[in-house]
């Protein structure tokens, strides 16, 4: 008996498991890069903001097809703020990651994650407008039929869980 | 890096987390994995892929307990199995290894006029699919298929026998 020896994989697998493998911690680093001085207070959403982008990473280029306007879902960002209060349970960083990025895979299983980004600390205020507050440390698009699941869907975000804050915004595509 | 070892490449990866000794590692072996896995999914390329995409996962997370007993290739393979047996499991029951699986004979009615090896394949009952796919394609010793699949020598050579008895059969159908 013969087989089909010339198949081989999708190219898109080896970046989808690279993806999956990263956002798990099993390849490349998680950790944040201390090349410079970091204040502790950005160390936490950084490794949680690495994680993310490693997970979404992985997921962009998966085989799920990322869910928009014409599956009748619209799309919300996710924003993720953190103060001093965050994370005062001294959850260790890898845990924190594998935590995050569970919940991603949960969402992409369903459809509902479009994307998630680490936002570097780095930042500029430009305008003469009153000074902007102290920004987000990451995001979420993700994709609900309305108002409400958008919020549900929220209200399962583990920043809230550890003490950071979530806002939650309609893309608007007017 | 493209010379080295599996070993070498295994110590990287569990060492260092290593991307490039992966990368090495998943172009070597990826091939034949996902290979097997579409077999063993019965030539569905999204199911293979899920289930390729599995088994690597669990494989790069079990590498540091991996003991060297045997080849990493066949360690792989032995994950893939496994990670099909799962996604079996969670879309319907296996069927009993030793009995003849109502699965196979409506397989056999919804045959189409012409088929090939593969086709015919991938209208075996799971617990056969896989014997098969692991004997004469993998090339795998009925002793190493019993480990594999945790069953005794004997009843790999038994499904063996039932496998290729299905197998003419639904092939010779088709000719006739």
């Amino acid at each position: 008996m013969t087989g089909p020896e010339s198949i081989e994989p999708p190219a898109r697998l080896e970046a989808r498991v690279l993806g999956t493998l990263r956002a798990q911690g099993l390849l490349g680093d998680v950790a944040p890069r201390r090349r410079y001085a970091i204040a502790p207070r950005w160390r936490w959403p950084l490794a949680i903001a690495a994680g993310l982008l490693l997970f979404v990473g992985g997921m962009a280029v998966g085989r799920r097809p990322a869910p928009g306007p014409a599956q009748g879902l619209r799309q919300y960002t996710l924003l993720l703020y953190e103060g001093p209060e965050f994370n005062a349970g001294g959850v260790s960083e890898p845990a924190l990651v594998r935590e995050y990025s569970g919940w991603a895979a949960s969402l992409a299983g369903k459809n509902r994650l479009v994307a998630g980004e680490k936002l570097d600390p780095k930042a500029w205020t430009l305008g003469a407008g009153s000074p902007a507050p102290a920004g987000p440390t990451g995001f979420f698009v993700i994709a609900a039929a309305g108002d409400d699941e958008a919020l549900a869907i929220a209200r399962t975000c583990p920043h809230l869980r550890h003490g950071g804050t979530v806002l939650v915004r309609p893309i608007d595509r007017t | 890096m493209n010379e080295s070892s599996d070993p070498e490449l295994v110590r990287a990866v569990v060492r260092d987390r290593d991307e490039a000794a992966f990368r090495v590692l998943y172009r070597r072996h990826g091939g034949r994995l996902y290979r097997t896995a579409l077999r063993l999914a019965g030539g569905d390329p999204a199911e293979a892929e899920e289930i390729a995409h599995d088994a690597w996962v669990r494989a790069v997370a079990r590498l540091p307990g991996f003991e060297w007993r045997a080849q990493l290739s066949t360690w792989l393979i032995a994950i893939v199995v496994n990670c099909a047996r799962e996604r079996q499991r969670a879309a319907a029951p296996l069927e009993p290894l030793d009995t003849e699986p109502a699965v196979a004979d409506r397989a056999l009615d919804a045959a189409p006029a012409r088929i090939d090896v593969e086709r015919a394949l991938a209208q075996l009952p799971p617990g056969y699919r896989e014997v098969v796919v692991l004997h004469e394609l993998e090339g795998f010793t009925h002793e190493e298929i019993a480990e594999l699949l945790g069953i005794e020598p004997g009843t790999s050579k038994s499904q063996l026998h039932h496998a290729r008895r299905r197998l003419r059969s639904l092939i010779g159908e088709e000719e006739t």
